[in-house]
């Protein structure tokens, strides 16, 4: 087997990775052990989220402030800047429009009710959750100060907020979503929405009812149940399961339907929102004659020199070797299983043995508390400004690897909010140096 | 290496594989592989009794799409394949109708005499209903035509190429063998043509009907028996191919996975076995393969097959089909046609099978295509018939190219 260039790894950045290389006129391949972070994500794309512990609100200009091994600072700025852009195009030409800009961060309501900041919003979790004053409500409602502008004809008032699930599905609380809401000022309520006879109804997850809502007949008969739990509210929360094969025509129509704005929460996986955003990649993937091969990881690299000249990666009965001018590594950090962590506490590169600064013992690898800060989610491989990675010396260790997203070391993803954000800005600035010529995609 | 069941410890219920089952997508009678593989895996394990604590697992089709989703390397089809087994034992083994179909063989030796009356009988609504109801074979499920003639025949009369610079071995299978002899016919002359000589090792059924439908005992012996008859040619000409996914699939991987089979004999057959794309496009990128293709002004919508993708070589027939000039070709959208071997021909879940392949079906209409082109035997026939288009194996498809 042979490719121009093979990237290993499907999530954020290898899927964008392959589409902008493609796009730019190289021959792709994408092998992966599995799929990636969009079936696990919260559906948004996170640029920069938070810093020292503190809340990011300006994440461009924050971008200055982060390390200088950062990803942000060896990829730029301007590569930062480029990939939401690309990304916001993307996504909008395959119908899954964002809201957003790189300049202020919104915050994407989650199932928690917690309001994380982010940077580009699909639509349907795009309005603004209205924070009041925390007063008594007056006839009507009242407008907090970030009242949500009109969207189309959907009349908008300001203010309260039902959170509203459909009757039967476990991954959502509306109590405790509306409690979380509560807590950051929000008027919020819990409210709950029967869901119309399916054929789903003893087991589902958001995957089935995502289908079922993709169809207009069962969408016409939800939308009642679901007007009246959201009666007297001005915006609706609702888990993240508005349809996911028809992009986010599904979730406009219920809207109109229902005649409120329906924001979509960030729930557990699989990720609908990641759901329709993987189709759209690997839409555009085929399109552009990008194969792929899931459920079989990369194991190794042939070399020749400094160059890396093959990938072998696992098959049914024997080793694949793809031979390649140039590998780019999209396979995350310990999560993703781009890297595993040993039992002495040294860390492994699983593809091509890179090198990874490990711990003296492995219980250096966590933190104190569960949901805090662990060292090991910072792990990752060292590159140079052209994403190639480096020995202990700082030189580069093969000439025609790259790194992207979540493998680099110098920033810890799920802490800082930065996933999204770091694997377009690699996967662009990858793009620069590999198709330095782009030819215009027919 | 881990043993199938034991990859259930991996599971993080993340539930990616519920998200790319066709199945559970389709019909509550399946509830998604997440809760039958790793979940069910739980109650199964140290169980002696044999039985299954849910009986619905009978509804994987065994597309394996879950498995190759999975990003912590759960082998859920698999823990699957294993428990319907145990399910199918406890139960006291096949019934009729199970039993026929996962013989293919036999039913083509039975049939061929009266290959033509077979074929007629078989095309006949009252006889289709009438099996319906007596076994359980879907009266409108496609069904492969008898051949009067077998591969073999054909093999035996055709005439070795002398002017070879490769040689390789043809597991023709029993679709080839039985059914579709012109598709065997086909891998020769495209190997010819590149100067690839061609041997015929005695061979028989691989087994893979039975071991999907839940007799791992039928099943290993058949495995037995082929790899006894293949060894000799893993080690010379050292390179069998094959042109059935399925098949291909289960020689490369199904008999150490689910049969437990991890001998020299096996594992040197395992490794021998390529799929037939996979091979030219080796001798693609060796510059060893003839692109003298003349132009086909035609549409095609390529389908890869599920178990095609278990091979873990990618699609490479996209690969050589773009050799082809004047041919466009749209790649389907569907991770599997439905029909996933035998699993489409039942009663029982013909409808799932039709339901399952509907997005696939969708989007050939979409697309009006001169053809579809498809890996594997059975999906040909459900996309045939489901369609009404001609479905071509991509080697007839460069076969013909070469002929033109």
């Amino acid at each position: 087997m042979r490719a121009d260039v093979v990237v290993v790894g499907a999530g954020p950045a290898g899927l964008a990775t392959a589409v902008r290389l493609a796009e730019a006129g190289r021959q792709v391949r994408v092998i992966a052990r599995g799929n990636g972070f969009t079936h696990w994500g919260a559906g948004a794309v996170d640029a920069l989220g938070r810093l020292g512990g503190e809340r990011v609100e300006r994440p461009l200009e924050a971008v200055g402030r982060l390390a200088e091994d950062h990803p942000y600072r060896l990829a730029g700025e301007a590569a930062l800047r480029d990939g939401l852009d690309w990304f916001a195009r993307f996504a909008a030409t395959a119908g899954l429009a964002h809201a957003g800009d790189p300049e202020r961060n919104r915050d994407q309501v989650t199932a928690l009710g917690v309001l994380r900041p982010t940077c580009l919003l699909p639509e349907p979790a795009a309005q603004p959750i209205p924070k009041g004053s925390g007063e008594p409500r007056g006839p009507g409602g009242f407008g907090g100060p970030q009242g949500g502008p009109p969207m189309g004809r959907v009349p908008v008032g300001r203010g309260r907020v039902a959170v509203v699930n459909f009757e039967g599905f476990r991954d959502f609380s509306p109590a405790l979503c509306a409690a979380g809401l509560r807590g950051a000022g929000v008027d919020a309520v819990p409210a709950s929405a029967p869901l119309p006879p399916w054929d789903h109804a003893r087991y589902f997850t958001a995957v089935e009812l995502a289908r079922a809502i993709d169809d207009d007949g069962f969408r016409r008969r939800l939308a009642p149940g679901l007007a009246r739990a959201a009666a007297g509210a001005d915006v609706v929360v609702v888990p993240a399961v508005l349809g996911v094969r028809g992009g986010h025509a599904p979730w406009a129509d219920l809207q109109r339907l229902v005649g409120t704005p329906l924001v979509e929460a960030a729930t557990a996986p699989p990720s609908i929102p990641g759901l329709r955003l993987f189709a759209a990649y690997r839409r555009r993937l085929d399109a552009l004659g990008v194969g792929w091969q899931f459920g079989f990881p990369a194991l190794g690299v042939e070399r020749d020199g400094d160059r890396v000249t093959a990938v072998r990666s696992e098959g049914a009965s024997r080793e694949i070797v793809m031979h390649c001018q140039e590998l780019v590594l999209a396979t995350g950090g310990v999560a993703g299983h781009g890297i595993e962590a040993n039992r002495d506490g040294t860390l492994t590169e699983v593809v091509a043995g890179l090198p990874v600064e490990g711990f003296p013992d492995r219980t250096a690898f966590l933190g104190e508390r569960f949901l805090g800060e662990h060292p090991l989610g910072a792990a990752g491989v060292r590159v140079d400004a052209e994403l190639r990675p480096m020995n202990a010396s700082g030189s580069p260790v093969h000439a025609n690897v790259r790194c992207v997203g979540g493998l680099l070391a110098g920033h810890d993803p799920t802490v800082e909010g930065s996933r999204e954000g770091v694997a377009l800005a690699t996967a662009t600035r990858t793009a620069e140096l590999l198709a330095p010529t782009p030819t215009p995609a027919t | 290496m881990l043993h199938v069941e034991q990859t259930a410890d991996r599971c993080i219920k993340c539930n990616v594989c519920n998200t790319v089952c066709p199945v559970s997508a389709v019909t509550d009678l399946f509830p998604g592989p997440k809760y039958e593989g790793p979940q069910g895996q739980r109650f199964r394990a140290g169980i002696d009794t044999g039985d299954s604590p849910d009986h619905s697992l009978d509804y994987c089709s065994g597309c394996g799409l879950c498995t190759q989703a999975c990003p912590e390397g759960v082998m859920v089809a698999e823990i699957n394949q294993v428990a319907r087994e145990r399910l199918v034992t406890a139960r006291g083994g096949l019934g009729l109708r199970d039993k026929l179909i996962s013989r293919p063989s036999l039913m083509g030796r039975l049939a061929r005499p009266v290959a033509p009356l077979a074929n007629l009988m078989m095309a006949a609504r009252p006889v289709r209903v009438a099996v319906e109801k007596a076994i359980g074979v879907h009266r409108a499920a496609p069904m492969p035509r008898f051949s009067g003639t077998t591969f073999r025949s054909w093999a035996r009369r055709h005439r070795a190429l002398s002017d070879a610079t490769r040689t390789v071995a043809y597991f023709h299978g029993c679709a080839v063998q039985e059914f579709e002899p012109e598709m065997g016919a086909a891998v020769v002359r495209v190997l010819e043509r590149n100067r690839v000589r061609v041997t015929f090792p005695r061979q028989a059924c691989c087994g893979l009907p039975l071991v999907s439908n839940g007799d791992f005992e039928a099943g290993r012996a058949a495995a037995v028996r082929l790899v006894g008859r293949l060894r000799a040619a893993a080690d010379d000409p050292g390179v069998i191919v094959a042109n059935s996914t399925s098949c291909g699939m289960t020689l490369k991987a199904k008999y150490r996975e689910l049969l437990g089979m991890d001998d020299a004999a096996t594992q040197a057959v395992s490794k021998a076995v390529y799929d037939i794309c996979e091979y030219l496009l080796e001798l693609a990128d060796e510059d060893a393969l003839d692109r003298s293709f003349a132009p086909l002004r035609a549409k095609a919508v390529y389908h890869p097959p599920c178990q095609l993708m278990a091979h873990g070589v990618g699609t490479p027939a996209l690969d050589l089909l773009a050799m082809v000039p004047g041919l466009e070709v749209e790649r389907s959208r569907a991770g599997c046609c439905g029909t996933a071997g035998t699993y489409g021909t039942k009663v029982e879940k013909y409808q799932i099978a039709m339901d399952v392949g509907a997005g696939l079906f969708e989007q050939v209409t979409e697309a009006r295509p001169d053809f579809v082109v498809c890996d594997s035997e059975t999906c040909r026939w459900h996309i045939a018939k489901a369609t009404g288009l001609p479905v071509y194996h991509p080697v007839q498809v460069l076969d013909r190219a070469y002929q033109v």
